[in-house]
């Protein structure tokens, strides 16, 4: 599973549980030995998971800031 | 009142020694590093090596770093270059430019390759963070020069030498606290106050040790750890150097607060004018948020006196 915000590469994910257990924002849940991101609006940008994962399967995009994507829409 | 450098990446004249990396050296003297760092000091040079895509460019270009780098080894100290999240960032500075080739000086992680490298220290009269995880290669380093960058930054409006320390020589568990923060207001009050405790912490064990840069270049609207850079709001303004944090970032925003919009940049777009508290206007955060909060918290004083060389 992955979201626009946050997404593991499952093929990758060797399910360790590295990333929940740094998350403080609990984006991840381990699902049948694979990491799921379970709740992405609540990721805040730390990088702890990204800076953990053994093997380099997690993916983040910058949060959608309201303020400033008015001046970059329409 | 304390005093502020600047050097105007503007010409005065077609001469060498006008040109921007060369007063960067002067403006540091002019400052006081002589007296910050003694021979044999180990100097950690605290800069935002980019994002982690290698897509966004517009952050301090190697070129001041090496400057800097020259400048420390010439005192007779040992500088490292170093930034946060860990190992994998220093692949991203090696791509964006900053490695040893380039800048005569070592990249390390500052709290480790996995960010566990920390010390907890405490925040007497904390507004909200009362224990810091400060980065440990920071901690144990004998002098911190401070380089960051301006620009601005959707959670605090803006990002400088307060949000450089407070971020960038944290660990990520003091990162999420202060990000955790973002969540009980909407004006980023309380997210800039735990930075300036972040940072505090950060300096606490930095007393006459520390000195302060705001790169006032390429003043774009997003953080450097955004993968895309847009066109700067404000022209290229110059460098400043404080010994004062507050200070420095007072005089930092005024600067920017005081230009004209840039050309073809959401500031003009937006249709702002000299004088608009600009990131305000785009962020919907108050920059000064941080300044006052850094005065009240005993990290420097708003009132500056602007030196020009």
């Amino acid at each position: 599973m992955s979201s626009k915000r946050v997404s593991v590469d499952q093929k990758s994910c060797i399910g360790c549980g590295t990333c929940v257990k740094v998350c403080p924002a609990g984006v991840f849940k381990i699902v049948n030995g694979k990491s799921y991101v379970v709740k992405p609006d609540a990721c805040i940008v730390c990088r702890a998971c990204i800076t953990h994962c053994p093997t380099s399967c997690i993916t983040i995009n910058p949060r959608e800031y309201e303020p400033i994507r008015r001046l970059y829409e329409g | 009142m304390s005093k502020v450098y600047l050097a105007r990446s503007r010409l005065r004249k077609l001469e060498a020694k006008e040109s921007l990396p060369n007063k960067l050296i002067k403006l540091l003297i002019e400052a006081g590093i002589e007296d910050i760092i003694q021979k044999g000091n180990i100097v950690a040079i605290k800069v935002h090596i980019g994002d982690m895509s290698n897509s966004g460019y517009r952050y301090i270009r190697p070129i001041f770093v090496r400057r800097v780098v020259d400048l420390v080894r010439s005192l007779g100290g040992i500088p490292f270059i170093t930034d946060t999240w860990g190992l994998k960032h220093v692949e991203s500075a090696v791509k964006n430019g900053f490695n040893y080739a380039t800048l005569n000086a070592s990249v390390i992680p500052a709290n480790g390759i996995k960010e566990n490298f920390y010390y907890m220290v405490k925040v007497p009269d904390a507004f909200h963070i009362k224990e810091i995880q400060v980065a440990g290669n920071i901690y144990d380093a004998d002098v911190l020069i401070n380089f960051a960058h301006s620009k601005g930054h959707p959670s605090s409006g803006y990002g400088g030498a307060i949000k450089n320390i407070a971020m960038g020589c944290t660990s990520y568990k003091t990162r999420g606290d202060i990000h955790n923060l973002e969540k009980l207001d909407n004006i980023g009050e309380k997210f800039q106050e735990g930075l300036v405790d972040a940072t505090k912490a950060v300096l606490r064990n930095k007393k006459g040790k520390a000195i302060h840069i705001d790169y006032i270049m390429d003043v774009q609207p997003m953080c450097d750890c955004a993968p895309y850079s847009d066109n700067p709001i404000v022209p290229d303004i110059g460098i400043a150097v404080s010994t004062d944090i507050v200070a420095l970032e007072k005089a930092a925003l005024d600067l920017i607060d005081n230009a004209p919009p840039a050309p073809y940049s959401i500031a003009e777009k937006l249709g702002l004018k000299p004088g608009d508290n600009k990131f305000f206007k785009i962020h919907r955060k108050d920059p000064y948020i941080q300044v006052r909060a850094g005065e009240r918290a005993g990290l420097g004083t708003q009132k500056y006196e602007l030196i020009e060389i």
